[in-house]
């Protein structure tokens, strides 16, 4: 499966999704040590972001969460990439210092496309993005999206 | 899929129109910094769809307490100094974590107090003027249709709405970028078409009578986003303006609110808009009381009072000690102001402190670590502090300014 979106910031990256539906505060709902999630009754509670395809409606909260994402990737624990229904500046702000490639305004409804584990390839470029899911959790099967 | 699909089905996003100065800053020729700065606000700027940039006059940064960036923000700090980041633009500081000169009265502990100096220092190396304060309307000279970048709500929503500058609700980093560039994404209140009214608020009829704290609270929780008129806005006080605003920014995402009979962008909306055209909004009393009870607790067992978020002026403390000049002092009363009025106005500091009154400055109750100061139960008159507060975990207790200062001198 194929879905076209919309590059913000530039770069490919794969790995295993990770999605929530309930939108991110990097600032005080990420522990930037970890990479997990520590915001109370949040979905992904207890569960880490790090190395992961993340993705969720769009950030919230404070604009302190751009410095997080940046320290989650100075800890090694940012996700691979992330997905937005719709960027808001404290996620792209992030992602930019960061290095981890961002894409928004997906065309079909990932949340109801791509689930928990799925293996998940990001190519964003400077004109156009695609995220290229794969069911059967391999790498091998995504191998002839290339 | 093959990847000349993919490029042929090409979908141009840079629709940002850049000046040869602009492109010059995007290419690295103007130095890391400044490439890294043209690189996100363009990028912000294109993401909102504006067509240009637009010059700033002036920029204001939140997000300066250590207690809230933390090592990440400094990190940051740091990683802009050694690419030899200078701001462009006059750009001021909001509060910090602690009073530069009072900072054993407040119980600082020592590894905050380095760091927090250190956030402050780089800020100055970047070319900050360390005002310290969320008050820059009060120290800046600004003019009507000026365009600005400026992230502390409060401060947004008056130069907004009282002065009639224009900047959007920017985040702490953003607001840096845009300081080093001298330029924000002309988009969203930069442009006069959206600073149109899109709703009609109207307040009870004796809102005179009533908090304008909790009027702008309860505002920012009903209406949450686009551009509120208040048709019948009825106060006229400074302070009471400072607390209307600054609660509309806690509560809402709104940066601008048209109020009748002050703002100055009002003269030129009807022309290109009809009141009747718009979605009408009544405040009760009923969603009032709704406001202060998301807000505020029980008063009993209070170990200290605060007023000055926003920081006072010196038009306020001036009010404070005339309420309380032959009235004894009984409770714990703490301000908040800036630097630049405890320095400029030294005579009506004295005279508060002699009282028992505790004034600091170049921080405030949300942004410091108050429980080091014994206080876990408060009072204040400000709903936006309040709302900070309740979430860090205080017992706060919402009251008007001069309740308070009745309460502090004994009744």
């Amino acid at each position: 499966m194929r879905i076209k979106a919309r590059p913000i910031v530039e770069g490919r990256a794969e790995g295993e999704a990770l999605i929530s539906k309930n939108p991110i505060s990097f600032y005080g709902g990420v522990d930037p040590k970890t990479g997990v999630v520590r915001e109370k009754g949040h979905p992904l509670e207890g569960v880490s972001i790090a190395g992961k395809i993340l993705a969720f409606p769009y950030g919230k909260g404070s604009t302190v969460g751009s410095y997080i994402i940046l320290a989650l990737a100075k800890n090694n624990v940012a996700p691979k990439a992330i997905i937005n229904l719709e960027s808001e500046p404290i996620i792209i702000v992030g992602c930019i210092l960061a290095n981890v490639p961002l894409v928004d305004k997906p065309e079909k409804n990932i949340f109801d496309i791509i689930k928990n584990g799925d293996y998940v390839r990001i190519i964003a470029k400077k004109d156009n993005a695609y995220i290229l899911i794969s069911r059967g959790n391999t790498r091998e099967e995504l191998s002839g999206t290339r | 899929m093959p990847e000349q699909v993919i490029l042929a089905s090409l979908n141009l996003y840079d629709n940002v129109f850049l000046t040869k100065i602009e492109e010059k800053m995007l290419n690295g020729e103007m130095g890391a910094a400044v490439q890294l700065a043209a690189r996100i606000v363009v990028k912000i700027g294109d993401v909102l769809g504006a067509e240009r940039l637009v010059p700033i006059k002036d920029a204001h940064i939140s997000g300066i307490s250590f207690k809230n960036i933390g090592e990440p923000g400094l990190d940051f700090l740091k990683m802009l100094i050694k690419k030899k980041a200078k701001f462009a633009v006059p750009t001021t500081i909001n509060p910090a974590g602690f009073d530069l000169k009072k900072w054993e009265k407040m119980n600082v502990d020592k590894k905050f107090l380095g760091k927090q100096r250190e956030v402050i220092d780089n800020l100055i190396k970047i070319g900050a003027n360390p005002l310290l304060s969320c008050t820059p309307y009060e120290v800046k000279r600004l003019s009507y249709g000026q365009h600005i970048a400026w992230s502390e709500s409060n401060a947004v929503l008056y130069a907004n709405s009282i002065i009639g500058a224009r900047t959007n609700r920017e985040g702490g980093p953003l607001a840096i970028f845009e300081a080093i560039i001298g330029r924000a994404p002309y988009t969203g209140l930069h442009l006069d078409e959206n600073r149109l009214p899109e709703v009609l608020v109207r307040f009870p009829e004796n809102s005179e009578t009533l908090s304008p704290a909790l009027l702008g609270y309860a505002l920012g929780l009903i209406v949450k986003k686009g551009v509120p008129y208040v048709e019948n806005f009825v106060f006229r006080k400074i302070y009471e303006i400072k607390l209307f605003l600054a609660a509309i920014g806690a509560s809402s995402s709104i940066g601008l609110v048209l109020l009748e009979g002050i703002s100055p962008d009002l003269k030129k909306c009807w022309r290109k808009i009809r009141k009747t055209e718009l979605e009408k909004v009544e405040i009760t009393e009923d969603e009032l009381e709704d406001s202060r009870s998301k807000i505020s607790g029980d008063m009993t067992n209070i170990d200290a009072f605060f007023l000055g978020c926003p920081h006072l002026s010196e038009r306020e403390l001036r009010e404070i000690y005339y309420f309380l000049r032959k009235r004894k002092v009984e409770r714990r009363l703490i301000l908040f102001t800036a630097r630049k009025v405890v320095e400029e106005y030294a005579n009506i500091v004295d005279k508060l402190e002699s009282k028992g009154v505790e004034i600091y400055a170049d921080t405030c109750m949300v942004v410091s670590d108050i429980s080091k100061m014994g206080i876990r139960r408060l009072a204040l008159d400000s709903a936006k502090a309040a709302y900070y507060l309740t979430a860090q975990g205080y017992k706060v207790t919402f009251l008007d300014r001069e309740e308070i200062l009745r309460i502090v001198s004994g009744g």
